[in-house]
């Protein structure tokens, strides 16, 4: 489903050369779900953000389901998230001016889907991370857990198979944190890829295979508890 | 249960949004014309009147100038504050006494705003006001228009004001040569006493009032001006201007002007489309991660 070849990403800061991934080598399955861990600086983000098509790789091969990630252009990698991969950020990524379902529609409307249709989707969508009924409120009317929940409605919605988030819980408490890596967890039982970047332990729990980074490098897959 | 907002265009907005630069461009580019209007404009201005021609707009030949703001609503006998003003600015040392009263922004019946001046002809034309054609007004009944307003009221019609309480045959066209394009009528001798006629229920209805403008020559104008003050009856500060006071003032009051008018409406447009782009930013992010694209 997500194959990486040996790649690599540098960039230059004031002072040094950061090597943000170094040769990385990864393969994910199909409704598998993968965490990275590691320290901050340690490539998570970036890994994300080069399988989603946010940032591009210096060197290596990424192709992600059909899609052959380092060729495509940006206007084929936003399709590739339009449809295929959904992104979820510590951060939630929400438009404030919409509500939480206006937000989840977004991306049906940019597929053509008709208002109506789209609704329908959406809502469905947020009841099924649970927060069907907050579909009406702003995203500055919910709490961090709910907007996270929104935001992966959002990720999801329309059928996208692959779900990549960046410290997903990076802004939560514990109980909020538990519920989103629990709904993470059983989107994964569901059959959607899930790949997530965290410093938060706790997603040893529930995911299947956790690897851990260092200064951009795969150091060790790690087994899930 | 939920609270549910109204629903935005959401796509219609997006879209509007994420296509960031003309709404920015637009911001810029009014901000911009209004900037380069306001300072055209204001620089003819600075070009057409000196310190002098201020002074003989505003003064004519007089040495000194006394207005109290709103001090003649309609409806009030003026014969006697006029009578009482002059025998007090010649007991202060003044001479060569002028009283007008000055109603600015009037509508017509037409529902035009236009300013109504009464005072003798003599004061108006030393303050830059030439007769162009007809004749001067000789009592209430007449009036003279500036070229500005004669285009809609020319010789022989009639102006209208105040419910059909003031009307006016139109019997002369005058210029400001300081200020043409102003709506002006000046009215005949007695013009604004005549409103007295007005009920008094009618009179607050239409809630308007003149300036009462007293002109003089000589004396210490802060002595007259607080000799006149004693004797019409007002509840605004009194402004007091002097040939002498206006003449000091340099072509510098004229820049900072232009600076202000022209630098209000651009900081306007910069920070305008500086929270557009941040806004569009913002939005343009979040659909980027989504992978909704405009290009």
């Amino acid at each position: 489903m997500i194959r990486l070849s040996d790649v690599s990403l540098e960039y230059q800061s004031a002072v040094e050369t950061v090597f943000a991934l170094r040769n990385v080598d990864l393969r994910v399955d199909r409704g598998e779900f993968l965490a990275f861990t590691g320290p901050s600086g340690s490539g998570k983000t970036t890994l994300i953000n080069v399988i989603a098509g946010l940032q591009r790789a210096d060197t290596g091969h990424i192709a992600v389901g059909d899609v052959d990630v380092t060729g495509a252009s940006d206007t084929q990698l936003a399709g590739m998230r339009l449809r295929h991969v959904g992104v979820i950020f510590q951060d939630d990524n929400l438009i404030r001016e919409f509500t939480a379902e206006e937000n989840v529609e977004l991306p049906l409307r940019a597929r053509g889907m008709s208002a109506r249709e789209s609704h329908e989707a959406a809502q469905s969508a947020l009841d099924e991370v649970g927060v069907g009924e907050l579909g009406g409120r702003s995203p500055l009317e919910l709490s961090g857990g709910q907007r996270q929940r929104v935001g992966i409605a959002r990720a999801l919605v329309g059928g996208r198979a692959i779900l990549l988030a960046d410290e997903p819980t990076g802004a939560l408490d514990t109980a909020n944190s538990q519920t989103i890596f629990g709904l993470m967890r059983g989107l994964a039982n569901r059959g959607v890829t899930v790949v997530a970047a965290s410093h938060d332990l706790a997603i040893r729990d529930v995911a299947d295979r956790v690897i851990e980074m260092q200064d951009g490098r795969v150091i060790e897959a790690v087994s899930a508890s | 249960m939920s609270r549910s907002r109204r629903r935005l265009p959401t796509w219609a907005l997006a879209r509007f949004f994420v296509r960031a630069k003309p709404v920015r461009l637009g911001f810029f580019v009014v901000s911009s014309a209004v900037a380069v209007l306001v300072l055209g404009t204001l620089s003819f201005q600075a070009v057409q009147l000196s310190s002098v021609q201020v002074a003989q707009s505003e003064l004519g030949d007089a040495s000194a100038l006394v207005v109290f703001p709103g001090a003649a609503p309609v409806g009030g006998d003026y014969r006697s504050i006029k009578k009482d003003i002059a025998i007090a600015a010649e007991a202060a040392g003044a001479s060569e006494l002028t009283v007008s009263f000055f109603a600015a922004q009037i509508r017509d019946s037409d529902a035009r705003m236009v300013n109504l001046i009464e005072q003798p002809s003599a004061q108006s034309e030393s303050m830059g006001v030439t007769l162009v054609s007809g004749s001067w007004p000789r009592d209430a009944s007449e009036a003279v228009v500036s070229s500005a307003y004669a285009k809609l009221h020319p010789i022989g019609s009639s102006v209208t004001m105040f419910n059909g309480a003031l009307t006016a045959r139109i019997v002369g066209v005058a210029q400001n040569d300081y200020y043409r394009s102003s709506s002006e009528v000046y009215l005949g001798p007695g013009a604004w006493s005549s409103l007295r006629s007005l009920d008094a229920s009618t009179a607050e209805r239409l809630d308007a009032a003149a300036d009462i403008q007293a002109f003089w020559n000589g004396g210490d104008p802060e002595t007259v001006a607080q000799s006149i003050a004693a004797v019409v009856p007002h509840d605004r500060e009194l402004g007091l201007q002097t040939r002498e006071q206006i003449l000091s003032l340099d072509s510098a009051r004229y820049v900072e002007l232009q600076l202000v008018a022209l630098l209000a409406p651009l900081v306007a447009g910069l920070v305008g489309s500086l929270i557009a782009t941040r806004f569009m930013r913002r939005i343009r992010s979040s659909m980027h991660a989504v992978g909704v694209s405009f290009n």
